[in-house]
């Protein structure tokens, strides 16, 4: 039970905040990437297909 | 159930199950609230009277069942599959006094579908629910996709030694902390991080669309919740197509994208190892499945030239793509426009995504990213052992976090849930077609309801036969707890009634 009530990691303050935003970021990022591809598909599709 | 069952695991499966009811009568309390606050009291009185459902069950179970003992493996999983049963019954209550559904199975099956990230649903009348309803709807699909034991892991069990059995009974089997609480509680911590954000900028473009600021703040929090959860779930019947914006698909895009990721990933990049993102085996896989999917699906609409030029083409195709693949369920077309534009390519290929699904650990459904990695890695393991001496021992390795050696027993449990999978998909489709849906939209409507998905072509109505209701219901059910709690649980049932 000692264990449980020492702070958790992650909840402790040190500049975390500016980690979890950069995650967001990244994963975003992420998201944008496959968009591009995403439209770069459609774009040779209609080139294709003419 | 390996061995007989005894009358402390019944008292046990009743305490848990207990505490279990209790948290979503909890859940409760916001909905209940957000109706006192907006003035509509009657949906408020329905909250009142689920909720006391919920803490009369709930705190019943826990008296009639007293014990300190820890969940078993067995008794876990049979919390975790039995508790979803529960909850989706009491859940209901709130949906069935509304006089929005047709009848109680109706909104049984509207719950199970919030609860198991499917969106779904069969209410009539959407457009006019009350907000306190709307609130309910959308927190179901929220709390759902972090998994309501989640829920009740993070607030009442306090570190229960056996609670780790219910998580995994729930279909989250990765520890990102080693405490599963703490887990629970990292899940919660991502998701309310990603909610801030994700509702500050839904709420921002709600107002810059023209929406009033109190209607622009809720349906920026429920399309929050229905994207991030890939629930799907709309406060509009139009789903996203009401809203008419490119700006609004790109923010819900990024929302249930990242929603779909496994949260083991989300906390990798979070903790600094941002380039997890890029080496995991479910991310690779997701890209290139969807990809695919994209490409095949807008081969099919180039053909057909339902859309201009590109820019349209790749709007509609890359929305439902990336929404079926990661089995949201949002949708910028009408439901019937896959049938009677997309056509049976069109459909093929939204198909194939919502059948693999996203990431494992995470709130989407489906096959799963990962188990698509490691079957491919298996084949290619399969051609560089026949390819190489007799002699020489071939090593696959595949990276998920951290790097992992490919080995037998993973590979026959994917494999077995990738069977699983793909005969409860095939099963639904026979009893769509049973009922006199053609093939590929009893495919499609099966598919989407067993991957949890809920982009819908029109079968999922409240005029669809009662049978087809209750098998979708427990389609979600089975597909969102990937089926062996499902199977913990009739082993239990059945090792009961021959106890007796």
């Amino acid at each position: 039970m000692a264990e449980q009530r020492r702070p958790i990691p992650y909840l402790t303050p040190r500049g975390r905040w500016s980690q979890y935003f950069a995650g967001i970021a990244v994963e975003t990022l992420y998201v944008f990437a496959l968009c591009a591809a995403g439209f770069v598909i459609a774009v040779i599709v209609m080139w294709t297909l003419g | 159930m390996s061995r007989r069952l005894n009358r402390d695991d019944h008292v046990v499966v009743g305490a848990y199950t207990g505490k279990i009811v209790v948290g979503v009568g909890v859940l409760m309390a916001v909905p209940f609230i957000s109706s006192l606050l907006l003035r509509e009291w009657d949906t408020a009185l329905d909250f009142v009277i689920g909720m006391s459902a919920c803490f009369i069950v709930g705190f019943g179970l826990q008296v009639a069942f007293r014990t300190k003992r820890e969940l078993s493996w067995n008794t876990g999983l049979v919390v975790a599959s039995g508790s979803w049963l529960l909850l989706t019954v009491l859940g209901a209550i709130p949906h069935w006094l509304s006089g929005h559904m047709g009848s109680f199975l109706d909104a049984m099956f509207d719950v199970m579908s919030g609860y198991t990230t499917t969106g779904l649903y069969l209410m009539q009348d959407l457009d006019h629910i009350s907000y306190g309803l709307n609130m309910w709807r959308h927190l179901l699909t929220y709390a759902g996709g972090q998994g309501v034991v989640v829920v009740a892991l993070t607030f009442l069990f306090r570190g229960a030694a056996g609670a780790y059995t219910v998580y995994v009974g729930e279909g989250k089997d990765e520890r990102l902390l080693p405490n599963v609480v703490q887990t629970a509680r990292a899940i919660w911590l991502v998701s309310l991080v990603w909610l801030g954000v994700g509702w500050v900028a839904l709420t921002g473009v709600s107002l810059w669309l023209g929406q009033e600021p109190g209607r622009a703040v809720l349906h920026g929090l429920w399309i929050f919740m229905g994207g991030w959860s890939t629930g799907g779930f709309a406060p509009q019947s139009f789903n996203t197509v009401y809203y008419h914006s490119i700006v609004f698909e790109i923010v819900t895009i990024v929302v249930f994208v990242a929603g779909s990721f496994n949260f083991a990933l989300h906390w990798a990049v979070w903790s600094g190892r941002r380039d997890e993102i890029r080496r995991n085996i479910e991310t690779m896989s997701f890209a290139i499945t969807l990809t695919a999917t994209v490409a095949l699906a807008t081969w099919a609409l180039g053909r057909a030239g339902i859309y201009p030029d590109a820019v349209a083409l790749f709007r509609k195709a890359f929305y439902q793509l990336a929404s079926g693949h990661t089995t949201t369920g949002f949708g910028t077309i009408y439901s019937r426009a896959f049938v009677t534009q997309w056509g049976p390519v069109g459909m093929l290929a939204v198909t194939i995504a919502m059948a693999i699904g996203a990431s494992a650990c995470s709130t989407a459904g489906g096959i799963k990213g990962l188990r698509i990695g490691v079957i491919t890695k298996t084949f290619i393991h399969e051609v560089r052992t026949v390819l190489s001496p007799p002699s020489a021992v071939v090593v696959e390795r595949y990276h998920h976090v951290r790097d992992t050696i490919l080995e037998g027993s993973v590979v026959r449990s994917v494999l077995l849930i990738t069977v699983a999978y793909m005969t409860m998909y095939g099963l639904l489709t026979i009893l769509g077609m049973v009922y006199g849906y053609d093939a590929s939209q009893a495919l499609f409507e099966g598919v989407s309801a067993a991957s949890n998905t809920g982009l819908s072509c029109g079968v999922t109505a409240p005029s669809m036969p009662g049978v087809m209701k209750f098998v979708y219901l427990l389609a979600m059910w089975l597909g969102r707890l990937e089926f062996m709690s499902v199977f913990a649980l009739v082993g239990y049932v059945v090792a009961a009634v021959r106890g007796r």
